[in-house]
């Protein structure tokens, strides 16, 4: 028995598991019989096994043969199962099926025509789209509500299939049915295409087309938009409601700090308290976070004090966070006594993100700085580091003392928020700042608190000669957290005394010392002893850091001494190197990264990717080009992105990636390629070349 | 739940001149190019997958680490987590803050009245007295627990049972805090009366100055069928060792995966489930573009997926 008269055999077993798991079998069998026996299970009684024909479709061959055989199935009117498993199965296989689908558009019933324009939607192609916009003209109502929505995915086949179909869509909004109508303006909002408030207007009468007419105008800062969005967010239709307050938070967005503009809205929304309801109904609905962001924008503007506890609680809410800053932001001052109120009985996270907020509301008042001062002393980490990040930024020389208390945490968080907020108050009050260290001992417990002093003097200029050899005792302190302080400090003083002493910590045996020495060194322009250092150092880890230190030292050496090391066999070095020679930006760098272009390890090849896309050159379009064949779904689904995002815009990339996308068999790879053809950015006219 | 849950974001409105500054302090951004780097390594190691529009809660959520090892730049990060020796330590740490802990017990109430009613008695079945459901991604423990509790409420199963719970997450902290079994009024939301009297003790009020509300503690007998483990479920050597599962729970946690690490991951689960074994996902949540190998089982209240019984090997 043949392998293919065995998968045969088991396509009739009763069992289904039996049938699905021949069904994983059929692409290794040969023609014609592969074929054959694809259909077969297309056409299976049981789900599973018509999902798994549909997803190894692709991977059957002749594949003209096999889209065209499947292709014929979208005619099946008895077997609902084949016909609906067909449509995925051609979808699957991408591009290449779209000249089968085109040919059953030419000759099915209604029905088929349908499926058709289905096929074409998920397999969208410049060709299909063309023949879409073509089929707009169908005589039959539900092929055109298809193609209505089928053109609503013209972005992922890139700018042109974009223009045609909004230019379809827009004209099928004229449609005397409703149904196309619809469909037309969903699609056209897929599309992020602007329809001018002048075509939507009409549709708001109709019942049926409010809705996605409103959601349409997300974005549209005509007054009469604005003000059409702001009364809808009164509407009783609670879901008409919510996509009219999402849509005005786009608007809004446009406008954020033109405030003449957005008044028209905000006058609105001030004089209905069913839409003040309704905004405070969204703005707490943690579980819709698009509607609770637009909602939180809205009432921002409209300022009614009684919102700031509603508004300070999205402040814990990290997806809709920076929109509550925004809207309080605009209260001002206003919102600080309520904001204390709120933050006194709230979680930790919470106390927290309204204790950060303080200081941007008023920063010169007593009562906030007052409550940042207390919020030192809190249990939580949570609140304790926004204080400390709150002090950095309004912090006066009374809070020195209780900040340093902080620097030495348990806590990470606190303890490098501490640091910080050290660093800044003790920059801005430099006298009060050193009378604190007078009488430290470099090796004793005040050490850290010292050496950070230091650094913020040495910031502010106003080191003394004898802080080099307080800091150089301080680097055989007993933790290695006072060593790398007093590594930072002698950094920012600078000169050859601090060189030397950095230097000897460059044999410290905590890798987080003698790191920052090596970086340390960088700053401080030993550019001799790190070349030296990059000529004997083994370890990648240590390696990639000497060089970055060594590009802040002396670029041209850097680059020397990194380009030899990009097709390093050990990864994080080749990473390394590729950063450094990406951003000396020296002559050559270009040519020297392609060389990393086909490292072993992905993850480099895509750095120098990445490095070479900045350049937005004919180099970067032929590396990326070339990326676009990588064996590595990973590097290529990455160069695919690169392409899509690279400034300024050039038009050769559509071209490359189409032709890719035509050829690509992996249908990550092909999602990628169509999203990267979607996120292309109209190129203006200073892009063009 | 969590393997993790990373935040749902919209447009990135924290890289919009709405913010103004856009940071304070100084504190470093997230640029474009570091973003896609980051995201395809998050990806990678952890399955979860960051939209575009999600820069903003990447950058926020990490940033605090930047600072802790004094780093200047998200690059610098990525790279510390890609190819430095202290990468395995920070990546707990990242695992920790890129998911999202929220759970509480009795969640879903519909899907565990699924299981009390009609699985657990097809389990009882059973001719091998021994039983282990996996709550995969469970947070602080509340769902691992839950399933004990619904086992021991059952009453179908006397001590010649062996019965095990097993919870696992990504989350090191997470997974410390279900050790502990010790629980917050946010926890019991969803957790009927008579349920928390019979299955939870109070916490002696000395125990729990400086936090609001009473604190409770699961009960021994609940305690004694559940163990806990850090997991990435991705991690292939690890999660061999959980052993054959007669059901799975995983809700709310293969969402946030892209599409390749919800293959493995499924893949996974339908190797680990013993052959008849079940699968209960989320709500939003279905193996319909994702796997073939499991087959529907409707119950009363819930759809759940089922590892044939009749195909004992691949």
């Amino acid at each position: 028995m043949s392998a293919a008269d065995g998968v045969r055999a088991r396509l009739q077993d009763p069992e289904p598991e039996v049938r699905r798991r021949a069904t994983q079998e059929i692409p290794g069998l040969p023609a014609p019989e592969s074929c054959d026996l694809l259909l077969r299970a297309l056409g299976d009684d049981d789900w599973r096994v018509r999902k798994e024909a549909a997803a190894v479709a692709a991977k059957v061959e002749p594949r003209t043969a096999v889209v065209f055989a499947v292709a014929r199935a979208l005619a099946e009117h008895d077997n609902i199962g084949l016909r609906n498993a067909a449509v995925e199965a051609l979808v699957a296989i991408g591009p290449d099926a779209v000249p089968g689908a085109i040919d059953a558009l030419g000759r099915l019933d209604a029905d088929g025509r349908k499926l058709a324009v289905e096929v074409l939607a998920g397999a969208p192609t410049l060709a299909g789209m063309r023949t879409l916009v073509a089929a707009a003209s169908d005589p039959d109502v539900n092929v055109v509500t298809a193609v209505a929505e089928a053109l609503g995915r013209a972005h992922l086949a890139g700018e042109e299939a974009r223009d045609i179909a909004t230019s379809t869509l827009t004209t099928l909004l004229g449609s005397p049915h409703t149904s196309v109508r619809v469909a037309a303006l969903e699609s056209l909002r897929a599309l992020e295409a602007r329809v001018p408030w002048s075509s939507l207007e009409p549709l708001l009468a109709d019942p049926l087309l409010r809705r996605s007419a409103l959601t349409a105008a997300a974005g549209d800062v005509a007054p009469r938009a604005l003000l059409a969005l702001a009364e809808a967010v009164a509407d009783p239709n609670p879901s008409l409601a919510r996509d009219a307050t999402v849509a005005l938070g786009r608007s809004l967005e446009e406008v954020w700090f033109e405030e003449e503009r957005t008044l028209v809205a905000v006058n609105a929304l001030r004089a209905s308290s069913a839409a003040k309801a309704r905004l405070r109904a969204l703005a707490k609905d943690a579980s819709d976070p698009v509607a609770r962001g637009s909602a939180i924008l809205a009432l921002g503007l409209v300022r009614d004090p009684d919102d700031v506890s509603l508004i300070a609680d999205a402040l814990g809410d990290d997806d809709v966070a920076d929109r509550a800053e925004a809207a309080l932001r605009l209260y001002g001052q206003d919102a600080v006594a309520p904001l204390l109120v709120a933050g006194r009985s709230a979680a930790p996270s919470l106390r927290g993100a309204t204790i950060s907020m303080l200081p941007a509301l008023a920063s010169s008042e007593p009562e906030p700085l007052a409550a940042v001062r207390e919020a030192l002393d809190d249990p939580s980490p949570e609140v304790v580091a926004p204080a400390l990040k709150s002090l950095a930024i309004v912090g006066v020389e009374a809070d020195l003392a209780p900040v340093a208390r902080h620097t030495r945490s348990r806590d990470p968080k606190v303890a490098s928020a501490a640091h910080g907020a050290l660093l800044a108050i003790a920059a801005r009050h430099p006298k009060p700042a050193r009378a604190m260290i007078v009488d430290v001992d470099p090796r004793g417990d005040d050490a850290l608190t010292a050496a950070i002093i230091l650094e913020a003097l040495a910031r502010a200029g106003e080191s003394s000669p004898e802080d080099v050899d307080f800091l150089a005792s301080a680097l055989t302190h007993r933790e290695a957290v006072v060593r790398r302080a007093a590594i930072e400090a002698l950094a920012a003083i600078g000169g050859e005394e601090a060189a030397e002493a950095v230097s000897v910590s460059l044999a410290d045996e905590e890798a987080v010392v003698a790191l920052a020495a090596i970086r340390a060194l960088g700053r401080l322009g030993r550019a001799e002893e790190l070349a030296s250092l990059a000529a004997t150092t083994r370890d990648p880890m240590r390696l990639g850091t000497v060089l970055r230190a060594l590009k802040d030292a002396d670029p041209e050496r850097a680059f020397a001494a990194a380009r030899p090391l990009l097709r390093s066999h050990e990864a994080s070095v080749a990473a390394a190197a590729v950063e450094v020679v990406g951003g000396v930006g020296l002559e050559g760098n270009v040519e020297a990264l392609m060389n990393a272009t086909d490292h072993p390890d992905h993850e480099v090849v895509k750095l120098a990717l990445g490095e070479i896309a900045k350049r937005a050159d004919d180099r970067a379009l032929t590396a990326l080009s070339s990326a676009l064949e990588h064996r590595a779904e990973s590097v290529r689904k990455y160069a695919a992105e690169l392409l899509g995002q690279l400034r300024p815009v050039r038009e050769e990339a559509e071209g490359i990636l189409r032709t890719r996308l035509d050829r690509e068999r992996s249908a990550d790879v092909r999602g990628a390629i169509m999203q990267a053809l979607a996120s292309r950015p109209l190129a203006t006219p200073s892009d063009r070349r | 739940m969590s393997q993790g849950k990373p935040p749902f974001g919209f447009r990135p409105f924290g890289h919009s001149s709405l913010r103004g500054d856009g940071s304070r302090l100084g504190e470093p951004q997230l640029r474009a190019d570091e973003y896609r780097l980051l995201r395809d390594l998050v990806s990678e190691r952890l399955g979860l997958w960051f939209g575009p529009e999600s820069r903003s809660s990447l950058e926020r959520r990490l940033r605090e680490r930047l600072s802790v090892h004094g780093l200047s730049s998200f690059s610098d990060y990525y790279q510390l987590l890609k190819y430095s020796p202290l990468g395995a330590e920070e990546w707990d740490e990242a695992g920790d803050l890129l998911t999202t802990h929220e759970t509480y017990f009795f969640r879903e109430d519909y899907q565990l009245r699924a299981f009390k009613d009609e699985i657990l008695p097809m389990l009882a079945q059973k001719s091998r007295r021994r039983i282990q459901v996996w709550s995969a991604g469970c947070s602080t423990g509340e769902e691992a627990y839950t399933i004990a509790m619904l086992i021991l409420e059952s009453g179908l199963f006397d001590s010649s049972w062996e019965i095990r719970v097993y919870g696992s997450d990504l989350s090191k902290k997470c997974i410390a805090a279900a050790r502990r079994g010790v629980y917050g009024p946010a926890s019991f939301r969803a957790t009927p009366d008579e349920a928390k009297e019979k299955w939870f003790v109070p916490v002696p009020s000395e125990s729990t100055s400086g936090t609001s509300g009473t604190l409770y503690s699961v009960a021994p007998a609940v305690r004694a069928l559940c163990h806990f483990a850090q997991m990435n479920l991705l991690d292939e050597e690890r999660t061999h060792l959980v052993g054959r599962c007669d059901v799975i729970f995983c809700r709310n946690v293969v969402l946030y995966f892209d599409a390749a690490a919800r293959r493995r991951v499924i893949e996974m689960f339908y190797e680990r489930l013993v052959p008849g074994g079940v699968l209960l996902l989320g709500h939003a949540e279905s193996l319909l573009n994702v796997s073939t190998a499991f087959e529907l089982l409707h119950l009363k209240e819930d759809l759940v997926y089922r590892k044939p019984a009749t195909v004992s090997a691949k």
